[in-house]
């Protein structure tokens, strides 16, 4: 079936005999121009393309319509999505809401062509902020006509960051954990020697302070936070040691640059489709610079150290010391239920109170104790007990009036001491000054001898100074007393002055005036026939009250929490704490006083009569040289009386929440946990709880069960909000 | 036999060997926290040049560099490669407009390459059964001739009584057979339905013949079988050559796309 | 048609052997041997002596230790001595002393920008080339060019190895060369000018011409028959350990003998259409089954087909060709069961010539006196266990078919082989259907390597799955050179390879005649507008012959090798059975 005629078949032509595929055989066949070269015009065709033809040509064609396509779509205005590599997440979408606005793009892509050439305004205290190791230059300018400054602000991260600066704390945004290098470096170094087995104190805690506090609600302010402790960074590999062996500068603490330059691209993914969890983190990107090798969380994971960590409480509270005394003797089951949970509230720990308000937990046994104790009342004032016989015997000059209307109850001997707020109201007089000045620092009167004239001289100076501070309240008020004190001699007197005004708080001037007419006032024989009146009987709710018996004014708390008596006890604590302060050794006696009075104040044997039991539970306010104290300076006064609070806003390296552990029936039992630890219980802020030990962990979290990664106890981006 | 199996197994062994150092080395960038996609696109880039060099090397065949036979298996198992990177690369699902058109074309590039990889294994055999290997040029030649044969018969046949029956069965069923061409559907599926039928057909007719009518009939089944297998050979040539323009018509429209892909991942590159 | 541009046809005899030979010259030649007693009457009106001898013959001249003649070079000429004297050798010389003339290669430039060009035009020819002498002579006479500034092959130390090897002097008036130049074959000797010499050479075409003379013929036999028939002995591996003496005595008991037309191929083409049984009858018969064992059979040239008798036809086992013997296990049979008329064994097969055969053979008597006693037992054949034929005639019960002897072919496949002619080819295009896709990128390759013209169509005879394509498989026997006017078809004396220059085709399509496997294609040609070049006078058409050349100029090879994809092509040398088995059952 061979061809007849011996020719060759070229199969590499683009054209071919019109007639072929009719079975025609004409050797003649196109010629170069593809037409038929046929002279017999019988057997003339029309030649016809080969398939090599659209080999050769339909590539090129399809590339035409190709840049035909990408040309065309260039300039539409639905450009911008078909050259996106995808959608953005839902709530970057709704942020750039309009796909068709030109500049949507360069909302967040700093080189972008059609990008604003100024930074958002809200940007540029954040990136000016933020580092100056910034990306690539804006494509339609010539690199040379960009200065560095307004490249930095074009970068990618910085727009990331000028809006979730808002909850970002952007200390050291492009730095690893967002930590600054010098931190970094200080928990490698403290692992790299854990590492080599040196017995290690614990992590360094690092103190930053935000400075963005000052801008928020004040109520909302949580404490300065300790970013990270021993458990915090246990798994920080020796990145040092890694480095050298791989050259990867990326995971060098030491390097400034190298780890201040971390893009948030590095991580999080945009343009995954709209519902694209950009938080979601695999944990072989963590090993990234921690390169300490271990199999899964459950298979060589840091073992705990001291996990929780003892959050230093500001309330005294024993669990083990209720669990075994106090429940047991009231016969009531321990039940950390009872207290802890509540499913309605959320904490950084999940739906788990760490504290409790004092109506809640403490109230129902303690209320009557604390009441009981405060009972008595504080004496705010007293007159002090003179013998006035004495006095005028021995040729003092005691005015007559005085000598003749001072209380015959309050003048038999010199005896008693002077109470310590009234020292302290004492010291707002020139006169009370002068008569202090000769007592000793407990003000004990009995220690005066009426044959020494200076003696003399201070109590003459003390009745005066006695009557003359119930005179004065009595007649102009609060303010009058406190004028005379501010003006007097132009001396400072500030913390002093907080404590005075601690002390008048809501003391009625008509009980001093009352007082000053009952007892000094001899013309007005007013509350002579009184009944004796008792403070726990009279004021069974707390108030101010003459105590005929003590010749005094007193004041009885209301119970716990009792506003008069926690300012008292601040403006005390405040003193102690301003003393403490001051560098210089040389005090005037006026100040060696005040001191005294607020230790004495803050004592147990303080205020009146039990009073200073607040201390017993509010340990923070009774101690004056523990870090507790130094942090509550910074805060407001009224935290220092309450448990620590940390804040939900607050992301330290770890995070645990309670309420998928508590879902668990084995767990439902806080003790599963949190069992004591051997030790002795004590009022202290150390825990009395055992550390939680890695294996409890892992028994659940593996990736067949709860999962092992590290994002699920760790956070990134570890700092306040 | 033997030879060729083991060079199979030894290109499948070094592409297999290739992907997983790929996989090893993206994994080793990841935990740099390192672009492991500049990494998988520009191995992505290198591999499909290196596939577009096989019709360069078909153009240049001058040089001297090692038969066409050894670049085409290299073409296969880089392709195999490419594959294996592409879907490192894009992953799945792909987003994006431009991203998807681009792994569209990548697609089905990669997927005519595999059935051709398929049709150029069994079409030679597949041939061969079909008889004498013919050229496509002549094909429409022989056709012809057969078609004429036919009509030759046929004529015979009606000039007697005894086999007219036969020359109407070729009126009616055979001359529209032997005068076409066959579809589009059957260079694409050439089945052997028709030429069964066409048998069974002249199977019938012949109850109604004498013994010269049976000798025609008995010619005309065998150019119906010829005729047929003349048909499969061009529908199965044609399938092939085709198959190879579709596998490079869009080559360069892929090129393109990734040129302005890798333009615009550099436009907007972040930092 | 694109216009045409008329020039003059081509001629025999446009480009003759020596254009500057001088009429002194020639009348010199007609008085001198052998062409004096020539006959003049012998020769055609359109071919005279004188012609013969102006257009095909020159006179060069050559120094002591020129090399005129190489061995294994295949040879287009052959020579008389005109004066002086000239050595053959016959111990074989290092050919690393011998130099080979460099062909020219195109520049890579040009390959590279062919390889992209596109043409559009099919068989272009430089009109002005086509015309032109001074392009230099062809290539086959390049090698023994008898311009005396070309330098030429010699022998550097010529009087030391003339003395140290055997030689044979051949003086004025003897012929040499005449038996490669007419058989096609490579030169089983080398010859060398001792002194100055001068020559007379004619190519083997005008040597053709020539031999219409009766007496020049009767002489040119003698010589066919006697020359190198000892060197030829000698290289035959059964007698490598013969004493030199015994080999002489050998070389007397044997008488050469010729089987076929020598111009075999104008029978072929009839013939091969007929059917096996046929074509196996149309062949000469050497030997027939059955007959009783006088000689050891020797092929000389040619090949011939072993078989024997299997039912109604005949059973192909192998085919024998150069240097191969025929009878030998029947010898060596006889020769250990003594003179036995009933064991002794008749020839068990039957030895038929395929084309032109040359047999030597070899007498009984001699072979077993002098010949088997320096034989390797090992290399011996083992003694006929079930005989075909014995004493009496066929062996009646049906001995178990032979297993081809040649590589564990199968049979038929030779059968195809040899029907075909295909043992001639040393470069035949095989494919292999089972992989070949159609995808016709040899075809393209060769074209892009032809500028655009492709060299082979990519269709022949089919063995199961092998198809033997229509490309040039530069055959052992090239009988395409035969009817060669103008020697434009030629031979590479290295490498084989038989090319046409396209500057001396004269389209006059006799090549294209003879080649047996319709391997070569006359085409139209065109010039670089695309017109095709038309004769002045008949306004026909100019053909001219083309056909695969190898890619002899390329650095990588045949280029439709290179290009398959597939692997499913490959160019091979069908009679080397082993390889065309290793290549099939890969």
């Amino acid at each position: 079936m061979s061809d007849p005629i011996k020719r060759y078949r070229r199969p590499d032509q683009q054209w071919k005999c019109g007639l072929q595929d009719k079975g025609v055989l004409c050797t003649a066949g196109p010629d170069h121009l593809h037409r038929c070269s046929n002279p017999n015009t019988d057997q003339t065709c029309h030649p016809r393309r080969t398939l090599i033809w659209w080999r050769r040509y339909l590539p090129v064609a399809f590339a035409a319509i190709t840049v035909a396509i990408l040309i065309t779509t260039a300039n539409m205005p639905t450009h911008r999505e078909i050259i996106a590599p995808g959608p953005l997440t839902l709530a970057h979408a709704q942020l750039i809401s309009n796909p068709q606005d030109p500049h949507r793009c360069s909302a967040c892509h700093s080189d972008d062509p059609s990008s604003n050439p100024s930074p958002n305004p809200s940007s540029t205290d954040v990136s000016a902020s933020s580092n100056e190791h910034s990306t690539s230059p804006t494509s339609d300018q010539p690199i040379s006509q960009v200065s560095e400054a307004v490249l930095a602000k074009h970068s990618q991260s910085d727009r990331c960051i000028s809006c979730h600066s808002r909850d970002m704390p952007h200390l050291a945004i492009r730095s690893a954990h967002d930590l600054p290098v010098d931190v970094l470096d200080e928990m490698t170094a403290w692992v790299k020697q854990r590492a080599k087995g040196t017995p290690s104190t614990s992590m360094p805690v690092v103190l930053v302070s935000a400075p963005a506090a000052a801008n928020n609600n004040l109520q909302d302010q949580p404490e300065p936070m300790a970013l990270a402790t021993g458990v915090d960074a246990t798994t920080l590999s020796q990145t040092e040691q890694k480095k050298n062996g791989n050259g990867n500068e990326r995971a060098t603490s030491s390097s400034n640059k190298a780890s201040n330059d971390l893009a948030c691209s590095t991580c999080h993914r945009e343009h995954q489709g709209p519902h694209h969890d950009l938080q979601a983190i695999a944990s072989s990107r963590c090993q990234a610079c921690h390169q300490e090798s271990f199999k899964s969380f459950a298979n060589g994971h840091p073992q705990f150290e001291n996990y929780p960590a003892p959050k230093q409480s500001r309330i005294a509270f024993g669990h083990r010391k209720h669990q075994d005394s106090h429940f047991t003797k009231t016969s009531t089951a321990f039940d950390c239920r009872a207290c802890h949970v509540d499913t309605n509230s959320r904490s950084n720990v999940g739906q788990v109170f760490r504290s409790l308000s004092y109506e809640t937990a403490c109230a129902k046994c303690h209320d009557g104790s604390i009441k009981s104790s405060v009972s008595e009342g504080a004496i705010v004032f007293q007159v002090p007990s003179i013998d006035v016989e004495g006095l005028a015997k021995n040729n003092a000059a005691i005015s007559k009036s005085l000598s003749e209307q001072w209380p015959e109850e309050a003048s038999l001997m010199l005896d008693g001491k002077i109470p310590p707020l009234m020292q302290w109201l004492l010291m707002g007089e020139s006169e009370g000054s002068l008569a202090l000045s000769g007592l000793d620092l407990s003000g004990d009167l009995s220690k005066l001898r009426l044959d020494s004239q200076a003696d003399r001289k201070s109590l003459v100076s003390l009745a005066t100074a006695s009557r003359m501070i119930l005179e004065k309240i009595g007649n102009s008020g609060q303010s009058a007393f406190a004028q005379r004190f501010v003006s007097n001699n132009g001396q400072s007197v500030a913390p002093f002055d907080y404590g005075i005004r601690a002390i008048l708080r809501g003391a009625p001037p008509d009980l001093f005036r009352t007082a000053f007419e009952t007892w000094f006032d001899s013309s007005k024989q007013i509350g002579k026939q009184w009944k004796l009146l008792k403070p726990g009987t009279h004021l069974s709710d707390g108030g101010w009250m003459i105590d005929k018996n003590r010749l005094s004014i007193s004041y009885v708390p209301t119970g716990h929490a009792d506003p008069w008596l926690a300012s008292v006890l601040e403006s005390a604590n405040d003193l102690l704490e301003a003393d403490r302060m001051r560098s210089d050794s040389n005090r005037e006696q006026n100040e060696i006083r005040k001191v005294f009075i607020a230790k004495q104040l803050l004592s147990a044997q303080g205020v009146g009569q039990g009073i200073g039991r607040c201390a017993e539970c509010h340990q923070s306010i009774a101690q004056t040289n523990s870090t507790v104290t130094q942090i509550a300076l910074q805060g407001q006064a009224q935290d220092r009386w309450r448990s620590k609070r940390v804040s939900t806003a607050t992301r330290s390296l770890t995070k645990f929440d309670h309420g998928p552990h508590l879902i668990q029936p084995q767990l439902q039992s806080c003790i599963a946990c949190h069992a004591f630890n051997g030790e002795q219980p004590k009022y202290s802020i150390h825990s009395e709880f055992a550390n939680i030990k890695i294996e409890q962990c892992a028994s659940c979290h593996h990736p067949q069960a709860a999962g092992d990664q590290c994002t699920q106890c760790h956070n990134y981006h570890a700092s306040q909000r | 036999m033997i030879a060729s199996r083991l060079k199979t197994v030894r290109a499948v062994v070094v592409t297999c060997g290739a992907v997983a150092i790929m996989l090893i080395i993206y994994q080793w960038i990841d935990k740099q926290l390192g672009r492991t996609d500049y990494y998988t696109g520009f191995t992505l880039l290198a591999a499909s040049i290196g596939l577009m060099t096989l019709s360069m090397r078909k153009k240049l065949i001058v040089l001297p560099l090692g038969s066409v036979a050894v670049w085409q298996q290299v073409h296969q198992y880089l392709g195999l490669f490419a594959v294996a990177t592409f879907m490192m690369h894009a992953g799945f699902p792909v987003h994006g407009i431009l991203e998807t058109a681009l792994s569209v074309i990548f697609v089905l590039i990669s997927l005519s390459g595999s059935v051709g990889w398929y049709i150029n294994k069994t079409t030679p055999r597949k041939l061969l059964a079909a008889g004498q290997a013919v050229l496509r040029e002549d094909i429409a030649t022989m056709r012809r001739s057969i078609a004429q044969q036919a009509y030759h018969i046929a004529l015979t046949a009606a000039g007697k009584i005894e086999s007219a029956t036969l020359a109407d069965h070729y009126t009616q069923r055979l001359s529209d057979f032997f005068s076409r061409r066959r579809s589009i559907a059957y260079c694409l599926v050439p089945t052997g339905r028709s030429r069964r039928e066409l048998l069974h057909g002249l199977e019938k007719v012949s109850r109604h013949l004498g013994p010269e009518g049976r000798s025609c009939k008995q010619t005309l089944s065998e150019l119906v079988i010829a005729k047929d297998d003349l048909d499969f050979q061009w529908a199965m040539q044609i399938r092939l050559r085709s198959w190879v323009i579709f596998h490079v018509s869009l080559v360069w429209s892929f090129f393109i796309l990734v040129a302005y892909h890798i333009y615009l991942v550099y436009r907007y590159k972040g930092g | 048609m694109a216009g045409a541009l008329a020039i003059e046809r081509p001629k025999r005899w446009d480009h003759p052997l020596d254009p500057s030979m001088l009429l002194r010259d020639l009348d010199w030649l007609i008085a001198s041997e052998p062409f004096a007693s020539m006959n003049p009457d012998c020769f055609p009106k359109a071919t005279p002596l004188v012609d013969i001898l102006k257009n095909d013959a020159r006179i060069s001249r050559y120094e002591h230790g020129d090399v005129i003649i190489r061995e294994g070079e295949y040879g287009g000429s052959a020579f008389i001595v005109v004066r002086g004297r000239v050595r053959t050798l016959i111990t074989r010389l290092e050919s690393t002393s011998v130099e080979v003339a460099q062909r020219e290669r195109p520049s890579w430039l040009k390959l590279l920008r062919d390889s992209l060009r596109r043409f559009p035009v099919p068989e272009v020819r430089h009109v002005a080339a086509t015309r032109s002498h001074k392009d230099g002579p062809p290539r086959l006479v390049t090698q023994v060019r008898s311009v005396d500034d070309k330098p030429r092959v010699f022998l550097q130390d010529a009087s030391a190895i003339l003395a140290g090897s055997t030689s044979e002097p051949l003086g004025e008036g003897e012929l040499f060369g005449e038996m490669a130049a007419i058989t096609r074959s490579p030169s089983h000797y080398t010859v060398v000018a001792e002194g100055p010499v001068v020559l007379l050479e004619i190519r083997w075409q005008g040597l053709r011409l020539l031999r219409r003379d009766p007496e020049f013929q009767k002489q040119l036999d003698h010589r066919y028959r006697g020359a190198g028939l000892k060197a030829h002995l000698r290289e035959t591996l059964l007698f490598r350990f013969l004493p030199a003496e015994h080999l002489e005595k050998i070389a007397e008991a044997t008488q050469l003998v010729s089987y076929g037309d020598r111009e075999w191929f104008s029978e072929y083409k009839s013939t091969r259409k007929l059917n096996i049984q046929e074509q196996l009858r149309q062949e000469p018969i050497i030997v027939e089954e059955g007959s009783p064992v006088n000689d050891l059979l020797l092929i000389r040239s040619g090949f011939a087909r072993r078989s024997y008798r299997l039912g109604a036809g005949h059973h192909t086992i192998a085919y024998l060709g150069r240097g191969e013997a025929f009878g030998l296990s029947e010898l060596i049979h006889n020769t250990h069961q003594g003179i036995n008329d009933k064991t002794i064994l008749p020839y068990q097969e039957s030895l038929r010539a395929i084309g032109f055969v040359d047999v030597l053979k070899i007498s009984r008597r001699a072979f077993v006196e002098y010949a088997i006693p320096f034989m390797r037992g090992s290399e011996l054949p083992k003694p006929i266990v079930t005989a075909r034929y014995d004493s009496q005639g066929p062996v009646l019960s049906e001995a178990p078919p032979l297993v081809s002897q040649q590589e564990n072919v199968d049979p038929a496949f030779l059968e195809f082989l040899v029907d075909e002619r295909l043992i001639n080819g040393r470069q035949v295009m095989m494919i292999d259907t089972e992989r070949c896709t159609r995808c016709d990128d040899c075809v393209r390759a060769c074209a892009r390597v032809h500028e655009g013209n492709p060299r082979f169509t990519r269709n022949g005879p089919q063995f199961g799955p092998f198809q033997f394509a229509h490309a040039c498989m530069h055959c052992a026997d090239p009988v395409c050179m035969i009817g060669c006017p103008t020697g434009a078809i030629a031979r590479d004396s290295d490498t084989g390879i038989i090319s046409i220059n396209p500057d001396t085709c004269i389209g006059c399509s006799v090549c294209s005649e003879s080649c047996p496997y319709e391997n070569i294609v006359m085409v139209q040609i065109h010039d670089q507008r695309g017109r095709a070049l038309v004769d002045k006078q008949s306004k026909l058409p100019i053909l001219q012959a083309t056909k695969c050349d190898l890619c002899h100029s390329l650095p990588t090879g045949p280029a439709c090798q290179a290009a398959c994809p597939h692997e499913a092509l490959v160019r091979i040398d069908a009679s080397n059975l082993k390889a065309l088995q290793n290549w099939m059952d890969r």
